[in-house]
């Protein structure tokens, strides 16, 4: 506290000595913004007028004065500032910030406490608002993607895991079936609503808590890692500052032809053959009435004479001439529009600081879904007297959205989930045609004798009648006031509620489908009056489900942060209390109209009603009162830090959590967690005599969070319910308990080299880990003799390793005019199953397939492939597979040798992880007086993927071929040129899953892609009526697709399958007043 | 120094409190549904009044392999391609382990539960004030467990032998919900033993009637030890707790008419629920598909035949499906087609005859067969019985006692134990151009435990 004074004063007296020279010329100051020194050498210039200047050793320059104009302040090392100079005041000061800014002026926020990077051991990233603007659009983590070290979004991968919401790793996997999800911060409080509801022109900056010294703060929910939102806050003595930020994002229509699909006449052609053998013949005596596709009922009419063949060969052909792609991309595909229009307002005279903000987010996607959004924000300080602050605020969400049209994936038919290629939705004149849906055309047409409503569906009308709406309102309101005791000393007590509303309908009107199935499907045709009769009343439908959370947090601490000559200690304590309550019901309401709101109340959802089928089913409904759950966590944590003349540190840090898991014992509910690091900022011993690299600083922690899954339970807890029969309560019990459960535990060893070159042409750091995970939660076989039910429990049985670098360089390449810099994120990790107590778990084979699920295997990734092994096809076009090291076309075995004689059978081969093992990004940015460019480019690699491939059984009903129909063996002599296997019948599909998952169809997945583009260009405030204190125009395109990829097919390893993201551009434009 | 003192001290008062009050926040219960049941009688008998204590949970395997039904080769290729491994179960040639639904953990299911009400038991002290409602929970809990160990018994151990008992492999008895206590295959002998015990055990401390039939009274503990003793061949036991059933509930539904018959007897659904012929209510399995006629397979036709025309069973017990043959819709189930399994009294009533006949006592096993008989025929064509010879009396009751009991998974028990006493029914099915054959007192009669149990345990797996 000291230093800073004898600076000021300092400061003071040159100013003073500049004052008193010729008032003609103007003086000025260039200071260091973190040390107050005085910076030498820094240019400074007009941007009008010639005069320039530059500093001395006290950092002061004199020069001319010009009112109005703009002067450049800039140093190689500092980032560059313009100082408007509108009225003419002779004296003043200039604070450069240093380019590093990573290293010397960010703050970190953990969520208990402010640091500077070099008074914490602990692994951090943070992301400041600028690089954050980088990216558009309204999801706040989203705009974490390609900027942010360590982090990896898992494109893909499905998870049965109700706790894997966020689809984002930090440094991998740290546990196999426990939660998945890093814990979100947003400001001091866990987060628990839905992130979309966070605006992203709130937010200030986000650090992510990377090792066990940072995270274990947050104690043991925190092994996933820890995101921290801070947001945007008024300042004290501040006058009023009004920001407005407006932007359109515009989404291409999606390219459908991505789907590696057959022609619709190669599919009619390949159907063809199949029905002259009969493959279809069950479709026609099924008592269910499936869809038939229109090209087989045409054959079936020509086999059975009821149409010429003339005819016949006209429909077929039009139907081959006709393909829904282009037609989905016509009528139902449109550009996406997103809207956003963001208003800041903030201020502060010296003992109250404001600030205000408001969206508006409207959006209409590719399908005419459509989202609207709200947020309204107020923060407020006051220090009602010295020594005392209070800070409170409110923030509020309110969102809309509404389904829209299906996509093209979505138009299967429902009993056999088949998708016709050449369907046509819509007629000559634009109108809507019927498809096939669930049942029979036929059938449709003629149950009824007319009697039954229309039983067609129409795609492209049916959003009208149907459809389902979302509405989210949130209320998140803090309080908190700090006290300072002595010097250094704080005490402070926070408290947080929020309330979240979700209500979703789902209505139907008379015309839509869903309605018209349902009442049609309920109904009875007398045979000798010919009097319908309908179970469910001819009307709508409203479907509601609420779904309702609250939550409060309360916190108290102390913090103590003191520097007595050379020793400097940060240290805090306190403890928390949160609880969370969330309930939901939901209701069904038929014969339903809006206006005049009338439906019938006196429906029997219970008993069995006759359907025109002939069989009985009780009514569709969604009635449920769901149980209210309550969690409740209460934890102690303490922190400190100390160090020594700036260049010894060591930390640690402490957290007990306990909570109410259900079953626990109280011992059982509170769990100790903690961490430890030394650092060593080695530049500045007294022997450290580096030129080019004058900062250098190593450091080390270890520590301990961890991972709780509330819904795992130690003693057996039984459902209580009543059983309709016997009219008694019951109470079942589903789970085998297990008394030995505990918390899952993450250890992280983190080593860490802070280093910047000379003017910081280049920094960074470089970061190796080792993540270790205990006592993880596994289903493990057991002699369910003991229980019964299941034939797995779940136990703290498995353990296993991660380890990793990560590697982040910031580079000044040119730093004239023309600034231009890159950074370049480097991460490597893997992560393996070091123990699992299973005995079938340490199967290979179980990783067969797509890779795309956690398969926990002793010393392997937890996301991999393994592949049959290929043998080529032999001269008829089948595939061969190994079995016992020699040729097979026995695939049944082959598929039972792989499992039972694991790699040894030697029937298929490990290939790798499914997972990027390597990844990163390059990002660069250029600029050039008012215009700034940047480019990402990120890069996934080291790892496989499962092309899509041709399966004859499957292409009986879907038509997507994985682009290998073409290319099929078809006579001898093929099988040298090809790996795609012959088409027999009857079809195997065996044989069609064999050729599926082997080696030929597993690709490399590397490839690197151009993450986004953004160009802005800043006024520079000049003379006259210019109202802004900045003004920013800015266009961004994202999505822009893979630039390079390891595969030869042309496919998009993180959208294998599927209709790729599209293609999206922003247009925006940012104010200040 | 005494100010610091008594910081200290009131830093430690208001740590404790802390703690105890954190101690008392995460008390609270997480989701009100659930319910940790150690300490109230009245989450006990929940336990027991779960539907999972008694429906889907009798064995089916032994139903799969009895002689009640029959497959033609178009149903016996198309079972292989619903369930591989089919065609073998249907020819006694191998039984999958289908963990998960499977007999075995079906059955363990209930002894489980009625373990942990044990176990709970022991921590509720017995007053008078609650003194019924704890013996009743005890007995319920004591008749379960054994219900289900005999059950076991009947599936996964050979026929009852006096001879060799002590040295056949019996099952698992399971007394403890611990599941750290390894299980263990006891001998024949001492599975028949734990069932008597404890069935007699529960007799002292259930109620002479119950609510409903899912909650066992003394009429089932004593039907219970009636079946118990017939497949041991103990006929005097068997007939004299047959008896003492019978004499607490011997109610029979006449078919030509009754409160008990909800709709018209060619119907769908014949039966009100929990019918007052139901002593005990349980229902077979369904995780086995092949023996259901409902959804499957064909009532075997022999057997349909030898129902006289005049004997409504026949309208009653079946119907006529697509296909030409008969599929059976005449159980005491809650529904028509989920197969009853408990104990009733038209069974207890054919025990006693089967005993009375066996014991020498001719007229009285007649006359009670004559009273069940009486109210299965159309009324005025059933002319009573008259029979004198013992080996004429005991085949008709035999005959009777299959027509009667048709899949109330009982049938696999009594070919084992008739075969024991040279009944010589040998099992047979014919598909595909093979034909298959069961020999009496084959070793395949004790069923295969599942190989994951045996892998697991180290428990001995039977011979084949």
């Amino acid at each position: 506290m000291l230093k800073p004074c004898i600076l000021t004063s300092c400061m003071l007296a040159i100013l003073n000595l500049i004052t008193a020279q010729s008032a003609v010329e103007l003086k000025g100051v260039v200071i260091d913004s973190s040390s107050l020194s005085p910076i030498a050498g820094v240019e400074v210039k007009w941007l009008h007028f010639p005069h320039h200047a530059t500093t001395d050793n006290n950092g002061v320059f004199i020069m001319e004065g010009h009112t109005g104009d703009t002067l450049l302040v800039s140093h190689v090392s500092y980032q560059s500032k313009l100082v408007p100079f509108t009225r003419i005041k002779k004296e003043f000061m200039v604070k450069l910030v240093p380019v590093n800014a990573a290293l010397e002026d960010v703050t970190i926020n953990t969520g208990y406490q402010r640091l500077k990077p070099n008074e914490t051991n602990g692994s951090f990233v943070t992301i400041s608002n600028k690089q954050l603007n980088e990216q558009t659009g309204r999801n706040i983590l989203d705009r974490l993607k390609g900027i942010t070290s360590s982090l990896l979004f898992n494109v893909g991968k499905n998870s049965s895991n109700p706790q894997s919401e966020t689809g984002i790793t930090i440094r991998g996997l740290s546990s196999i079936n426990g939660p998945l999800d890093p814990l979100i911060v947003i400001d001091n409080f866990v987060f628990e609503g839905d992130i979309n509801n966070i605006n992203p022109n709130d937010v200030e900056s986000i650090t992510i808590l990377k090792d066990a010294a940072a995270a274990s703060i947050w104690g043991a929910r925190a092994g996933n890692g820890v995101i921290v939102i801070t947001t945007k806050k008024g300042k004290f003595n501040q006058k009023l500052q009004a920001d407005f930020n407006a932007n359109i994002i515009l989404s291409d229509k999606p390219d459908l032809y991505n789907i590696k699909r057959l022609s619709p006449s190669n599919y009619i052609d390949y159907q063809e053959v199949l029905f002259s053998k009969g493959y279809y013949n069950n479709l026609f005596s099924s008592s269910r009435f499936p869809v038939v596709p229109p090209a087989i009922q045409v054959f079936r009419d020509a086999a059975a004479g009821l149409i010429s063949s003339s005819d016949s060969a006209s429909l077929i052909n039009e139907m081959k001439n006709s393909d829904s792609r282009d037609q989905f991309t016509r009528y139902f595909y449109q550009k996406g529009v997103s809207q956003q229009y963001a208003l800041n307002l903030r201020g502060g005279s010296q003992n109250v600081s404001w600030l205000f903000s408001s969206t508006y987010d409207k959006d209409v996607d590719n399908l005419k879904a459509s989202y609207k959004k709200i947020n309204l924000r107020f923060e407020n300080s006051y220090r009602p007297f010295k020594n005392m602050s209070i800070d409170a605020g409110v923030y509020y969400t309110n969102s809309k959205s509404r389904t829209g049209l299906p996509s093209y994936n979505d138009l299967t038919t429902v009993n056999l989930s088949t998708q016709i290629p050449y369907l046509r939705l819509v007629d000559k004149s634009g109108h809507s045609v019927a498809v096939p849906h669930d049942y029979n055309t036929r059938f449709v047409d003629t149950i009824g004798n007319g009697k039954l409503l229309d039983w067609n569906y129409y795609p492209l009308d049916e959003y009208k009648h149907y459809f389902t709406t979302s509405a989210i309102e949130e209320i998140l309101a803090h309080i908190s006031a700090r006290y300072k005791i002595i010097n250094g000393l704080n005490a402070s007590l926070m408290f947080q509620y929020q309330k979240q509303h979700t209500e979703t309908v789902t209505l139907a009107d008379t015309s839509s489908y869903y309605m018209r199935d349902i009442i049609n499907t309920f109904s009875q045709i007398n045979p000798g009056t010919g009097i319908v009769t309908f179970g469910i009343p001819v009307g709508g439908m409203l479907k509601n489900y609420f779904d309702n959370s609250n939550s409060y947090n309360l916190r108290g601490q102390v913090d103590f942060d003191r520097l007595i000559n050379k020793h400097h200690i940060i240290a805090l304590a306190g403890a928390e209390m949160r609880d969370r309550w969330s309930s939901s019901s939901g209701a069904t309401y038929y014969g339903y109209n809006a206006d005049p709101q009338t439906y019938t109340t006196n429906l029997n959802f219970y008993d069995y009603f006759p359907t025109i089928f002939g069989n009985s089913a009780t009514l569709p409904n969604s009635n449920n009162l769901g149980v209210p759950l309550e969690n409740r966590f209460v934890s102690l944590f303490e922190n400190a830090s100390y160090t020594y003349d700036g260049k010894y540190t060591v930390s640690g840090s402490v957290r007990k959590d306990g909570s109410n898991i259900f079953g626990a014992k109280t011992n059982n509910k509170w769990k100790p967690l903690w961490s430890t690091g030394i650092g060593w900022e080695l530049s500045k011993e007294r022997f450290y005599e580096s030129g080019w690299l004058p900062y250098l600083k190593l450091s080390a922690t270890y520590g301990v969070s961890g991972n709780v899954d509330l819904s795992k339970t130690a003693l057996p807890v039984g459902i209580s319910n009543i059983y309709a029969a016997t009219g008694l309560r019951y109470l079942s019990i589903n789970q085998l308990n297990n008394p030995e459960l505990r918390w899952e535990k993450s250890y992280q060893t983190n080593l860490r080299a802070d280093f910047a070159l000379k003017d910081h042409i280049i920094s960074g750091s470089i970061e190796y880990y080792l993540k270790k995970g205990t006592d993880l939660y596994a289903p493990t076989p057991y002699d369910y003799t003991t229980f019964g039910k299941g034939s797995t429990i779940t136990a703290n049985v498995a353990d296993m390793e991660g380890k990793g670098i990560d590697i982040v360089l910031n580079s000044i390449n040119v730093n004239r005019k023309l600034r231009w810099t890159t950074n370049f994120l480097f991460n490597f990790n893997t992560s393996k199953t070091t123990a699992y107590y299973s005995q079938w778990a340490t199967n290979l084979a179980s990783f067969i397939g797509s890779g795309n699920g956690i398969t926990p295997i002793v010393g392997k990734p937890l996301y991999a492939i393994a592949a049959y092994k290929w043998g080529g096809l032999d001269n008829e076009g089948n595939p061969q597979g190994y079995l016992n090291n020699t040729l097979s076309e026995d695939y049944v075995a082959i598929q039972k040798s792989s499992q039972d004689d694991g790699l040894e059978g030697g029937s298929f081969v490990y290939v790798g992880p499914a997972s990027p093992t390597v990844y990163g990004s390059i990002l660069n940015g250029l600029s050039y007086k008012g215009f700034e460019l940047s480019f990402n480019f990120t890069y996934k690699l080291g790892y496989y993927f499962l092309k899509s491939s041709l399966g004859y059984a499957g292409l009986a009903l879907y038509d997507g071929d994985g682009g290998d129909y073409s290319k099929r063996w078809q006579q001898a002599g093929d099988e040298k040129n090809t790996d795609v296997p012959s088409f027999v019948y009857p079809l195997n599909s065996d044989r069609d899953a064999f050729y599926a998952r082997s080696e030929v169809n597993v690709l490399r997945a590397d490839h690197i892609r151009l993450q986004f583009v953004n160009l802005s260009y800043s006024f520079l405030k000049g003379r006259g009526g210019f109202p802004f204190k900045n003004l920013q125009v800015y266009v961004n395109a994202a999505n822009l697709g893979v630039i390079w990829r390891a595969n030869k097919y042309h496919i998009d390893p993180d959208y294998p399958n599927t209709i790729p993201k599209a293609k999206t551009y922003a247009i925006g434009i940012r104010a200040g007043f | 120094m005494i100010t610091s003192v008594s910081y200290n001290k009131a830093i430690i008062v208001l740590l404790s409190l802390f703690f105890f009050s954190c101690n008392k926040f995460l008390d609270k219960k997480s989701n009100t549904a659930l319910v940790t049941p150690n300490d109230n009688l009245s989450d006990l008998q929940a336990l027991l009044d779960a539907p999972s204590m008694f429906k889907n949970k009798t064995p089916a395997l032994g139903e799969v392999s009895s002689d009640e039904y029959f497959l033609d080769d178009d149903l016996f290729s198309s079972a292989e391609s619903m369930n591989s491994g089919s065609q073998n179960l249907y020819t006694w040639r191998y039984y999958p382990a289908n963990s998960g639904g499977n007999d075995w953990s079906q059955c363990y299911t209930c002894i489980y539960v009625s373990n942990l009400v044990l176990d709970d038991l022991n921590k509720i002290k017995r007053t008078s004030s609650n003194a019924a409602e704890f013996d009743q929970v005890r007995g319920e809990a004591l008749f379960y467990r054994a219900y289900y160990f005999l059950e076991l018994l009947w599936d996964f151990a050979k026929a009852y032998d006096k001879a060799t008992a002590d040295k056949d492999w019996g099952i698992a008895l399971r007394t403890t919900s611990d599941f750290n206590v390894k299980s263990v295959r006891s001998s024949n002998l001492e599975g028949y033993n734990k069932v008597i015990s404890d069935v007699k055990l529960s007799i002292e401390l259930l109620p002479d009637y119950a609510l409903l039939p899912t909650r066992p009274a003394k009429a089932a503990a004593y039907g219970l030890l009636a079946r118990c003793y017939l497949s041991m061949g103990d006929f005097q036991s068997c007939l004299q707790y047959a008896d003492s059933a019978l004499e607490l509930n011997s109610q029979l539904i006449d078919y030509n008419g009754d409160p008990d018959i909800i709709a018209d007897i060619d119907s769908k659904g014949v039966f009100k629920e929990f019918n007052k012929e139901i002593i005990f209510y349980s229902e077979i399995n369904n995780s086995y598909f092949l023996f259901n006629t409902n959804t499957f397979s064909n009532v075997d036709t022999t057997l349909y035949n030898a129902y006289s025309l005049s004997d409504l069973r026949r309208r009653v017990f079946f119907y006529k499906k697509s296909n030409g043959y008969y599929a059976f819709k005449g159980s005491y189930g809650l529904k028509y087609n989920y197969y009853f399994s408990g104990i009733a009294t038209d069974e207890l009533l054919l025990c006693r005859a089967e005993c009375y006949v066996r014991l020498g006592d001719v007229d009285k096993g007649i006359k009670d067969l004559n009273h069940l008989l009486s109210n299965r025929y159309k009324a005025g064509s059933f002319i009573p019985l008259k029979i004198s010879d013992r080996k004429d009396a005991l085949k008709v009751i035999l005959e009777e006692r299959q027509k009667e009991l048709f899949m109330r998974g009982l049938r696999w028990m009594d070919i084992k134990r008739l075969n024991k006493v040279g009944e010589n029914i040998v099992l047979k099915r014919f598909n595909e151009g093979t034909a298959y054959t069961l020999m009496p007192n084959s070793n395949i009669y004790a069923l295969p435990i599942p190989e994951d149990i045996i892998k697991l345990t180290g428990m001995p797996q039977n011979e084949r």
